[in-house]
């Protein structure tokens, strides 16, 4: 057995040369590493100095339930400050974030604009990540986040979550579109042709794209196992069985394991109640309307946005719901 | 099962420690086993191939990626290493361990991996690698955790006991090299884990158990990453031990520098664990005075790993001059490159030459806010402790499972062909993930299986990506070769007589510096005591501040 012996160190006046060598080195080595480190340390400091501020700040606590108190968190968005007042636009953007979608799901700036974000999360930890900038800020409940950015250039930017936050993280992601004030009032102008139904039903199909398709599937199918299909009559079943369902799971969450055609899903459903009256109904409606399962039930009547805010008198815990499922369908 | 063998002469068969090493390092082969066997998937999916949703017994990517994660990163690497790191000191010492103690930590510990692995393969926690609040895992998962943690630092407690019998023993001599890298390392990795324990008992364990209804989740974080930034050092120290102490011998050289290398592990006790901030420079609670504090910290361990680089790689070329090679870089081509386990670990420190860079990068305040949490951060380390450490750990087999089996290595060629596919695989995902980072594609999400509205959404990044593919079939080849190796070994029916087993390769020292700044290095109770000053500064303002200021918030489950 090989046992150290520090003691026995080689003297031989070759190797005396090569050890003074070596020390000689080292020492040059060692002052370059330092050298090396001081100049990172420099140059971070240079770039802090000249293009800081980006960086993301505490702007308040408060807890995710008591989001929909607080003005700047109760419809998230784009407030326009001084557009066209002559001077770089002012622009407050508030964004909440929920498994698995951002709130607004694109955002609408005007190019060259000091826009200044809060940012938080309702249910568990998000990340807001825009591509091609140095935006990038961990949304946690109960913290705000802010930070100010101009967006010189024009264009599409790729917003993603890169915070893992379930099963459908890889499908929360968000849109920034950076427009010329001409442009910029184009699209944000509502829809304007077209009968009341074809603008309810494209509210519908938007607020289930940015949110549910993440999980359901962009065609309803579900993900077994997990999140139960919404189409092949599925929903149409449920709004037949008991009307008051349907509103309630999108309004309060599911938490528990059902039954659908002999599958067993066990996906935590998230309560949408941050979203308005029109936009839960319109969505519902278009859930029934989306792939023909209206068919099925020829007498629906769509919801309106009066049934949901009826709905909301009386809040129920996502245990609540999935008591409520158990009694429909026999199972 | 530890019989008493005292009265036997001193040979292999005499060290009843050689079983329990060989417990701790085969358990944690086999989680890295499991484990690795899930990265290609991960891999294949950064190249858009969904391959998960068709597995079996996964419920979803996010199941095996919370598998690979604890199984990698946090049971092979603390089962390894509590081997490892008991076994060298007491051999090297020629003190045994308490073998109570030893196989009651074991015991623990594969008490906790049971817990967290059912936890995980009944897809009740698929909370990932770092299980951040409110995401609620069941409480076994949590406790489990906690019990491998504590047993390793058990582990450690008996290895700072052998170094104070030894100098009882022993008045007035300085601790040797080996056993003085492993307590510095034990000492670092109890100061590193007061974060998760802290995390654990007050926070999640409390809340899995239903005792609280919800816990702040920038807190959690905070006490997460306390532990969560060191713990790289507690895997690559045990490397670092392995490359100054053995790697050396291994070239047919000596160690250049015995005082380099105590001087670089007091540094890492010192300044490895007031640095987690900088894996929080995005998150909105923690102050931007102290960001920048953790940040400038974090850059004085790069300097311990500067020395490293230096004293190793001096340390090698003199074993290649030695062999006879001459001029600039003549000793490169007369290094043992046909010995398996030396090339493994010098391939281990190339990879960690580029891991450090980027480590480098991601310490920097405003460059980490471009790399937060994006494919960097994988491609980062699995060039360090997927690579650094583990080939250097896979390196060591090759040489410490003959030691401890008493058989020969299965099969040289393949151990060899093993450790270069390792290596190339890892770099090539490197390169991948490296790149795709800096297109801003998220870490750790199911790219491969974008909804229809999002399809294309990571079009820029598609020559990365299949960069990242192609590196998850070099991958699935080095796992194949390791393990046919190791299992070879373990198996094989042929016994070594005892003057044939492998001994174990310590390097002799050239050079010594005075005995006296040896005798300062050696107070490792003071430097302790600084290590600890140096975390209730970089911590205390603000973990206080954060535990006086809760906002408490209920779990979630959402896989």
């Amino acid at each position: 057995m090989a046992e150290p012996h520090p003691d026995n160190a080689h003297h031989d006046a070759q190797h005396g040369a090569q050890h003074e060598a070596i020390a000689r080195w080292e020492r040059r080595w060692l002052n370059a590493a330092g050298l090396l480190l001081v100049l990172f340390i420099v140059l971070v400091a240079y770039s802090l100095a000249t293009e800081g501020g980006h960086i993301a700040q505490r702007s308040g606590r408060t807890s995710p339930e008591r989001l929909s108190e607080l003005e700047l968190f109760a419809t998230p968005g784009v407030t326009v400050t001084n557009l066209g007042a002559g001077r770089a636009p002012e622009v407050q953007v508030s964004v909440v974030a929920q498994s698995y979608a951002f709130n607004p799901a694109e955002i609408l700036l005007p190019v060259g604009a000091v826009a200044t974000f809060y940012l938080t999360s309702r249910d568990t930890q998000h990340g807001f990540q825009v591509q091609g900038t140095n935006i990038n800020v961990q949304l946690i409940p109960g913290e705000i986040s802010t930070f100010t950015y101009t967006f010189r250039d024009p264009g599409v930017y790729r917003v993603t979550c890169n915070e893992y936050c379930g099963i459908g993280h890889h499908n929360m992601l968000a849109t920034i579109r950076v427009l010329y004030p001409g442009d910029l009032a184009a699209a944000s102008a509502p829809a304007t042709e077209g009968d009341a139904a074809a603008a309810g039903h494209a509210v519908g199909e938007g607020v289930y794209t940015a949110n549910c398709a993440g999980c359901h599937g962009a065609a309803g199918e579900g993900v077994a196992g997990a999140f139960p299909p919404l189409a092949e009559g599925h929903v149409a079943e449920l709004v037949a069985a008991e009307r008051t369902y349907l509103p309630n799971v999108l309004l309060y969450g599911l938490e528990g394991p059902i039954q659908v055609r002999g599958t067993t899903y066990n996906g935590q459903m998230p309560a949408w109640s941050a979203l308005t009256d029109e936009e839960l109904s319109e969505t519902m409606n278009y859930l029934m309307s989306g792939w023909g399962d209206d068919a099925a039930l020829p007498d629906f009547a769509p919801y309106t946005p009066d049934e949901v805010a009826a709905l909301r008198e009386t809040p129920l815990s996502a245990q609540d719901v999935h008591a409520q499922r158990q009694g429909l369908l026999g199972n | 099962m530890a019989v008493s063998t005292a009265a036997l002469p001193r040979v292999g068969s005499a060290h009843p420690e050689k079983r329990v090493t060989l417990a701790f390092l085969v358990t944690g082969l086999l989680a890295l086993l499991v484990g690795a066997l899930l990265g290609p998937l991960q891999a294949f999916n950064y190249a858009g191939i969904n391959l998960y949703d068709d597995l079996p017994f996964l419920r979803s990517y996010y199941q095996g990626l919370t598998l690979h994660g604890v199984l990698n990163a946090f049971v092979f690497t603390t089962f390894f290493i509590s081997g490892i790191l008991l076994y060298l000191p007491a051999r090297e010492l020629g003190v045994r361990p308490d073998m109570t103690l030893a196989w009651g930590s074991y015991a623990v510990m594969v008490a906790g991996l049971v817990l967290a692995g059912w936890a995980v393969l009944t897809n009740t926690s698929s909370v990932l690698y770092t299980f951040y609040p409110p995401l609620q895992g069941h409480w076994a998962f949590y406790l489990g955790l906690t019990l491998v943690v504590l047993a390793s630092t058990a582990v450690g407690f008996e290895t700072i006991r052998m170094r104070a019998r030894w100098k009882r023993q022993n008045p007035g001599r300085v601790t040797p090299l080996v056993t003085y890298m492993s307590v510095t390392t034990w000492l670092m990795w109890w100061l590193a884990t007061t974060g998760i324990v802290l995390e654990m008992l007050f926070l999640l364990l409390p809340w899995s158990f239903g005792l609280i209804g919800g816990v702040d989740p920038e807190l959690a974080r905070t006490l997460f990453w306390w532990t969560g930034h060191p713990i790289v050092y507690f895997w690559v120290l045990p490397a670092y031990v392995s490359w100054y102490a053995f790697l050396p011998e291994q070239a047919g050289g000596e160690l250049v520098s015995d005082s380099l290398a105590r001087l670089a592990f007091i540094m890492f006790l010192l300044f490895s664990t007031p640095v987690g901030f900088h894996h929080q420079f995005t998150d909105p609670g923690i102050p931007a005075a102290w960001k920048i504090t953790h940040s400038l910290l974090t850059m004085m361990v790069g300097i311990p790993s500067l020395l490293t680089a230096f004293t190793v790689g001096a340390s090698l070329e003199l074993g290649g001059r030695r062999r006879g090679g001459r001029g600039l870089l003549g000793w490169i081509p007369k290094l043992p490159w046909r010995d398996a386990s030396f090339t493994a670990q010098v391939l281990a420190m190339i990879s960690f030459i580029f891991g450090g860079a980027g480590g480098i990068v991601l310490a920097s305040f405003n460059l980490n806010i471009l790399l937060h949490n994006t494919a960097w951060i994988p491609g980062h380390f699995h060039i360090t402790v997927g690579t650094a450490t583990t080939l250097t750990f896979l390196g060591l087999t090759f040489w410490l499972v003959p030691h401890l089996v008493h058989k020969p290595l299965f099969a040289p060629r393949l151990a060899l062909a093993s450790a270069w596919a390792w290596f190339v695989g890892m770099m090539i995902f490197a390169l991948g993930m490296h790149w795709q980072g800096y297109l801003a594609v998220p870490r750790r999400a199911q790219i491969s299986a974008l909804s229809g509205n999002w399809q294309g959404a990571y079009v820029d990044a598609a020559v990365p990506m299949a960069i990242t593919g192609l590196s998850g079939a070099v991958l699935l080849v080095a796992i194949v070769l390791y393990f046919t190796v190791l299992f070879g070994t373990l198996f094989s029916r042929r016994k070594l007589s005892d003057d044939e087993v492998p001994a174990i390769p310590f390097a002799r020292a050239a050079e010594l510096r005075s005995e006296g700044i040896l005798k300062v290095l050696d107070t490792l109770r003071a430097w302790f005591a600084l290590a600890v000053l140096l975390v209730v500064v970089a911590y205390a303002p603000t973990v206080i501040s954060m535990w006086l200021d809760q906002v408490p918030v209920p779990g979630v489950r959402l896989w």
